[in-house]
């Protein structure tokens, strides 16, 4: 962050940055950011305006908040977050992401590093035959149509309903699975036909499938609820999205929010920041159609949690069950959804906040709309699933009330980019890090090779600052660290 | 002067390119190209298949949006890759039009060397001008 821009905000706790809304004329609240003193300098300044400019969004409550690891996105910043009221505020397709409900899902085994690592080679390739990865792979499910507007209402259940999941699957994922408020009938053949050939599928980009151990367990008793065995436990991460039914249905609502922003009299400044009043009928059809990706998504797990199951089943000679595959969680990074929160600054009085106002317990509830982009929901006592880059590990959280009073409850969603693609590909060609990484015992399968080397460890922030940053901020708290054994990815 | 150029130093987590032409036609179909090799290597794609678009559109910005657009959801819908466009952009009474041609194949994993799964256009920063030597250069962030 250039010195200017650094000098400007106050420490208004631990590490919780304020920029005031004085910065620049038109922002109706302040940008706040979580941050360790190292993160805060090493931020993005395109991140940084990216905050600011969210800040300046018709009906945004409290702060423009930009999460540790947040960087230069497209219009909102990624590690975004946004609450706008119900009734005044707007819904922003830039604000959630093209991949809606992009996100991350944590099952549990009973074995342990000595039992998988002699197998990790036949487990990664049988992963990588059995889950579509990389461009323009068609998924597992052949669906009609009809089956996929199913899809976009039941979510998760869906898969569940046709064998592939367990019931009690439903109740470890984020609103049980599915959305409500999905209506087919606001999503274009144009993002159905782009999707109806992909359920089951990774992606490509920073999308993984990772085998892990437990590298170090923080909160043995938190641990133990949510599965964690202790150290040395074989877990499996998976990290993707809606895939190219969400990015049409993002696509497409972009294109009609601009003419409708005019209808509004709203000016934003930057045209990716598109909105409009989510009470209005455009904001409505939106919101439906985000729901219906987001269930997409949701489904979309599903199915690769069970591809997962049938692959260590297939290896290990011994079913799912036998193998203790629970789910810890399923959770979104890349969503709006509505929420009751305290708000203590209903007026979006803010500036000079201190720490006693930002913590005030005593605040009215407010309907919001909160806006997470490459932000994690961190409810009190609920699973918040952080992945980091696929050389250097990821982490398990637990939401805290301090996130509920602070960040709308939310939190950190990774690492966070830290150079560009075009960058990194410079730096590292794909098949020596793959080596390289094989020597440290971490096996990976890619769709592509300059993909990998994109996705080197060098191209993403410290993890461990990251956690140290929410932790220091009481917007979550370390329950495990998992290290990668063996990675698919795009 | 090249055709394109991905930049390195702008949006982070995403794919920032720059293009080229002496026309609108040559810009556009470097562009396309810029989006293509991002996705599949060019020189390991065969130019089988034709596949004609079409687009109207109110400004030549959102022309080369919907065009662009148009290549991301065939990668998906078609499963198709190009590695040879031709564009014909038109200026028009009511607006802008565009007709394009492309060659290229259906993905194939095994024989294809391949890039990054683009999910969209984005608007960030998303522009076209002309430069003092006359050229057109448009730049353009996609979603990866």
């Amino acid at each position: 962050m250039n010195a200017e821009l650094l000098s400007r905000l106050n420490r208004v706790d631990g590490a919780i940055w304020e920029l005031p809304k004085t910065y620049r004329k038109k922002m109706r609240v302040p940008v706040r950011i979580v941050a360790t003193e190292k993160l805060l300098k090493d931020m993005d300044d395109g991140a940084v305006e990216q905050g600011i400019n969210v800040a300046h969004l018709p009906g945004i409550i409290g702060a423009s908040w930009m999460m540790p690891d947040a960087h230069w996105g497209y219009g909102f910043p990624i590690g975004g977050v946004a609450a706008f009221d119900v009734k005044d505020g707007v819904i922003s397709p830039g604000g959630i992401g093209f991949d809606i409900n992009c996100g991350m899902r944590l099952l549990v085994t009973n074995l342990t590093d000595n039992d998988v690592r002699p197998k990790i080679e036949s487990i990664v390739n049988e992963l990588f035959e059995a889950i579509p990865t990389g461009v323009g792979r068609g998924g597992v499910v052949r669906l009609s149509p009809d089956e996929l507007k199913e899809v976009m209402v039941k979510g998760a259940a869906w898969a569940i309903e046709k064998g592939m999941g367990w019931d009690e699957d439903i109740q470890h994922i984020e609103e049980n699975g599915a959305i409500p408020g999905a209506d087919p009938e606001n999503v274009s053949d144009r993002a159905i036909k782009r999707g109806i050939n992909q359920l089951g599928t990774l992606g490509g980009g920073n999308h993984y499938l990772e085998v892990q151990k437990v590298e170090k367990v923080f909160d043995k008793k938190v641990g133990e609820e949510m599965g964690i065995t202790g150290e040395g436990q074989v877990v499996v991460m998976i990290h993707c999205g809606s895939r190219g039914f969400g990015h049409q249905v993002a696509t497409d609502y972009l294109n009609t929010f601009e003419p409708a922003m005019k209808k509004y009299g709203i000016e934003v400044p930057d045209k990716q920041l598109a909105c409009v009043p989510f009470s209005s009928p455009e904001g409505k059809r939106y919101f439906s159609a985000m729901a219906c990706a987001a269930n997409n998504a949701f489904c979309n797990r599903q199915v690769i949690a069970h591809k997962v199951r049938e692959v260590f089943a297939h290896v290990f000679g011994r079913s799912a069950r036998e193998l203790g595959m629970d789910m810890v969680y399923d959770v979104a990074h890349n969503i709006a959804k509505i929420e009751e929160h305290p708000v203590k600054d209903l007026l979006g009085k803010s500036n000079g906040a201190s720490k006693s106002q930002i913590t005030n317990h005593k605040s009215p509830t407010r309907r919001v709309v909160v806006h997470r982009k490459g932000a994690t929901r961190a409810f009190p006592g609920e699973p918040v699933i952080i992945g980091g880059s696929m050389e250097t590990g990821s982490y398990l959280l637990v939401g805290t009330q301090g996130a509920l009073e602070k960040t709308f409850g939310s939190t950190a969603h990774g690492s966070g980019r830290t150079m560009s693609r075009t960058k990194a590909r410079k730096m590292v060609r794909g098949k020596e890090l793959q080596e390289r990484m094989k020597a440290r015992g971490i096996y990976v399968k890619s769709a592509s090779y300059s993909g990998l080397a994109e996705e080197a460890g060098f191209a993403y922030k410290d993890i461990v600052e990251v956690v140290k940053s929410v932790s220091l901020a009481d917007i979550s708290q370390p329950v495990a660290s998992f290290k990668p054994i063996g990675n698919i990815k795009g | 002067m090249p055709k394109f150029r991905y930049l390195p130093d702008i949006a982070t987590a995403d794919l920032a390119f720059e293009a080229f032409g002496k026309t609108y036609d040559e810009l556009f179909e470097n562009a396309g190209l810029a989006l293509e090799e991002a996705m599949v290597k060019l020189t390991s794609v065969k130019p089988t298949k034709e596949h004609t678009i079409n687009k109207e559109e109110n400004s030549v910005e959102n022309l080369l949006y919907s065009f662009l657009e148009e290549l991301i959801f065939l990668k998906d819908a078609e499963t198709l890759v190009f590695n040879r466009i031709k564009c014909e952009v038109k200026k028009e009474v009511r607006g802008w039009r565009l007709e394009v041609r492309a060659r290229g194949e259906k993905i194939n994993p095994e024989k294809h060397k391949l890039g990054v799964d683009v999910k969209a256009v984005t608007k960030h920063l998303f522009e076209i001008k002309q430069l003092p030597n006359k050229t057109f250069r448009c730049q353009i962030i996609l979603d990866v």
